[in-house]
């Protein structure tokens, strides 16, 4: 009875040290982008700006807002000491981020999934891994003292310039861009509505183990192209999603707001 | 069976139910997933109080969190 007992005991620690290995990797680099970019498509001289974590391991990646990832972390210290009763927001501050958008490559299994939130549900999809078309151009220069040459492309209805530098020979970008012989400094659309810009590379010393996505959480499946429509639907009609009264002003204010979020990054929901 | 998906708040306290059975008039019996939810009051930056719910405390605070950033003015 005392083996079967240890047994079990021993089987579970396994179990969950399997579990753990499966909803994590171990991050090499630790790159960050400023995104500049023009959420209101009638007015792009309107420009604001977020910066974005990619961790880089041997086979997956993860792109994540810097507001969403300290964010996160806060959810997960604040759950901890939370004692059950009444929360009040007017006493906390916690960082802001318009991009709840989660980008998690997994090379082994060429998938790209992506999850996002929407009025309070989170929702995610899978892709295929599928190569760009980039068209490597002979023009060089420097940018953040990189070296770097140009290459173009086209994704998701946008026409994009990108500068990668053969310096960090890492076939990665920001958001779901990748594919070129170096790492990407630099990638904008020809209208310049999004410009991503490489603001630091860090080589990680220590294993940094990063979670990839989190099994146990309740996501909404659904595809990019359904994902798109519950989106609009939502910046369509907010209101309707709020389950208490609103004085008209503030209607008109979270309406307002919605109506200037029309500009996605991907045009082309395919 | 989901409850109140697909919303920011809710104003239910369901807390901590398994499953339900019913007989129906062909005496079946059917059992009716109810999910274990919990709720907690929130003053948000502007002043309103409401109701979060959600099914683990982190899911929770996470919506209380995006509720206050998309619904209240600056802050």
């Amino acid at each position: 009875m005392k083996k079967l007992i240890i047994l079990l005991v021993l089987s579970f620690a396994n179990f969950q040290a399997e579990s753990q290995n499966n909803n994590t990797f171990t991050a090499n680099y630790e790159v960050t982008y400023r995104l500049e970019y023009s959420p209101d498509s009638t007015d792009i001289k309107d420009k604001s700006t977020e910066d974005f974590y990619l961790f880089i391991g041997d086979e997956k990646s993860k792109f994540i807002s810097v507001n969403k990832w300290v964010r996160d972390s806060m959810i997960v210290k604040m759950a901890k000491n939370f004692n059950g009763s009444h929360i009040n927001m007017s006493k906390r501050k916690t960082p802001k981020t318009k991009f709840y958008e989660i980008i998690f490559k997994d090379y082994e299994n060429n998938q790209i999934k992506v999850s996002d939130r929407i009025g309070g549900d989170v929702f995610l999809y899978s892709e295929n891994i599928s190569p760009y078309i980039w068209q490597v151009n002979k023009d060089k220069k420097v940018i953040n003292d990189f070296k770097v040459q140009k290459a173009v492309t086209e994704f998701a209805g946008r026409k994009y310039v990108a500068w990668f530098t053969e310096e960090i020979p890492i076939p990665q970008g920001p958001y779901k861009f990748e594919g070129l012989p170096g790492l990407i400094v630099q990638i904008s659309d020809l209208e310049n509505h999004y410009n991503f810009q490489l603001i630091s590379f860090m080589e990680l010393k220590g294993e940094k183990e990063i979670i990839n996505f989190d099994n146990n959480k309740n996501y909404i499946k659904t595809t990019k192209k359904q994902l798109h429509q519950t989106k609009q639907d939502f910046f369509d009609d907010p209101i309707s999603r709020i389950p208490f009264d609103l004085t008209p002003q503030d209607k008109r204010r979270i309406k307002e707001k919605y109506k200037k979020q029309n500009n996605p990054i991907e045009l082309d929901q395919k | 069976m989901k409850l109140l998906k697909n919303s920011f708040l809710g104003t239910v306290f369901l807390l901590a139910l398994g499953s339900v059975s019913i007989v129906t008039a062909n005496n079946e019996n059917k059992d009716l997933e109810v999910e274990k939810r919990a709720c907690v009051r929130t003053t948000f930056s502007f002043g309103v109080t409401a109701l979060t719910c959600g099914d683990t405390t982190e899911e929770i605070i996470a919506k209380i969190i995006e509720a206050d950033e998309e619904i209240c003015p600056i802050n």
